[in-house]
């Protein structure tokens, strides 16, 4: 059953810059999408307008509450993270969901396990190393609970242990997702399906034997 | 644990005691420097960063100083200010030591300071180091492409790296923004519920006493004389 319908997807940057052309794809419950290409092919401004933060031409439907549905992790774990302690901030979409304090209290507990940060409530939010903060950009979305997680380069600059830890990670959540990444065993590990954007257009959409096609990547320029 | 607001109330009394001192004869000054002890011990702060910290007022007691030697105030009356401003900022430094600023932050929106205040407080200590590490960066990548010379020049690169670090923390801001938006931000946040032991009313009680012990002895009572 289709949880996201995007039907004709187009944004213009106010500069004038075209980012997204006609973009149309289904997402369905509990699938996991490789969102591939080069930079400034516009995956981040897909996830933004899925995410209901830019304002696109075209149609996106989804099943429920868009807020409640999707949940945007960003790229940058800096801009994610804005609360002066970890458990402020994994805290902070649930409380803003109404959740009763104990709620909001296991909400954060499971959230912060599901992402090996098990016991980090107290620490703050500056002091976290890098993957520590990616770790916990990805809980603050987890412990809402949504459908589909939009996930913007989950294991860029990474070092290779916490890039393993993280798809793990990734691949223990139950959610369905939409990752936008140049990390080609990431999608091999975690996704189902591919979609390749190129010049803000979706050109190739398919399941992961594409990414075995060493033609069709070359000429995408992603390997 | 004594909680954030029971010692902002306290250190708040003892301070507001100290100013309204007249005289602060050497007794009193004895019961509050024994009263600071007592909170040390209270709040669990280390003694050491206390004084430390303590000491930070140093400069601008200096400055103050600097300036009365020109002004008609007695001896007396400077050795007054200095006694009043090293108590005043050994209370600060108690409360700043032995509590943690996101705490701080709590207790005072649960003493009814405006959710967005709280907000932007916790943003800058959220992303101070951000910022400077930002401007460090800068610094370093210009230091590397730079010999010296030219210096009309260098103040012109000086105002682009300020423009640009301007337009990366105010792009930085919209980003935050939109995460906020994202998970459901509503600018009216409520502080949590929380509950208050033996030690929170040991704090504030024995620190409005000494309070209203000075006001008592020193202005009621010779208002009513």
């Amino acid at each position: 059953m289709a949880l996201v319908v995007v039907d004709k997807l187009s944004y213009r940057y106010p500069d004038g810059r075209q980012a997204l052309s006609e973009v149309s794809f289904v997402i369905r419950r509990g699938e996991r999408i490789g969102l591939l290409g080069l930079n400034g092919a516009g995956k981040s401004t897909l996830l933004l307008c899925l995410a209901g933060v830019l304002k696109p031409e075209g149609r996106i439907s989804v099943d429920g509450d868009r807020r409640r549905t999707l949940g945007l992790v960003f790229q940058d774990p800096n801009d994610q993270l804005f609360m002066t302690t970890v458990y402020d901030d994994v805290a902070f979409g649930p409380q803003n969901l109404g959740l009763t304090t104990d709620d909001v209290r296991s909400r954060v507990k499971q959230a912060l396990q599901l992402v090996d940060a098990a016991g980090y409530e107290e620490r703050l939010t500056h002091h976290l190393s890098f993957g520590e903060k990616k770790r916990v950009a990805l809980a603050t979305v987890l412990a809402m609970q949504p459908e589909l997680l939009l996930l913007d380069e989950p294991t860029s600059n990474l070092d290779p242990k916490r890039r393993r830890e993280f798809i793990k990670i990734i691949q223990n959540t139950r959610q369905a997702a939409l990752i936008a990444t140049h990390d080609l065993d990431l999608v091999r590990q975690v996704c189902d399906r591919v979609l390749i954007l190129q010049a803000g257009r979706l050109v190739v959409e398919g399941g992961l034997a594409l990414l075995d096609d060493l033609d069709l990547m070359r000429r995408m320029e992603l390997i | 644990m004594v909680r954030p607001e029971s010692r902002v109330i306290a250190i708040f009394c003892l301070i507001l005691a100290v100013a309204l001192d007249p005289a602060l004869p050497w007794w009193r000054g004895a019961l509050y420097l024994l009263y600071l002890a007592g909170l040390i011990r209270l709040f669990q702060a280390p003694l050491l960063r206390v004084c430390k910290r303590t000491l930070l007022v140093l400069p601008f007691l200096l400055v103050v100083l600097v300036f009365a030697a020109w002004s008609a105030a007695s001896p007396e009356r400077l050795f007054l200010l200095v006694q009043k401003a090293l108590l005043s900022a050994a209370a600060l430094a108690v409360l700043g030591v032995g509590t943690d600023f996101p705490s701080l932050l709590k207790g005072l929106h649960r003493l009814g300071l405006p959710s967005m205040l709280v907000m932007m407080l916790s943003f800058m200590y959220r992303y101070l180091d951000l910022l400077l590490g930002e401007a460090k960066r800068m610094e370093i990548a210009r230091n590397q492409r730079y010999f010296g010379g030219g210096y009309l020049r260098q103040l012109r690169v000086l105002g682009n790296m300020i423009g640009s670090l301007f337009l990366r923390t105010y792009e930085r801001g919209e980003r935050i923004y939109q995460a906020m938006i994202l998970r459901g931000y509503s600018a009216e946040a409520k502080p949590e519920t929380v509950t208050y032991g033996l030690v929170d009313k040991i704090a504030v009680f024995s620190a409005l006493g000494v309070l209203v012990f000075v006001v008592g002895t020193e202005h009621l009572w010779r208002l009513w004389s």
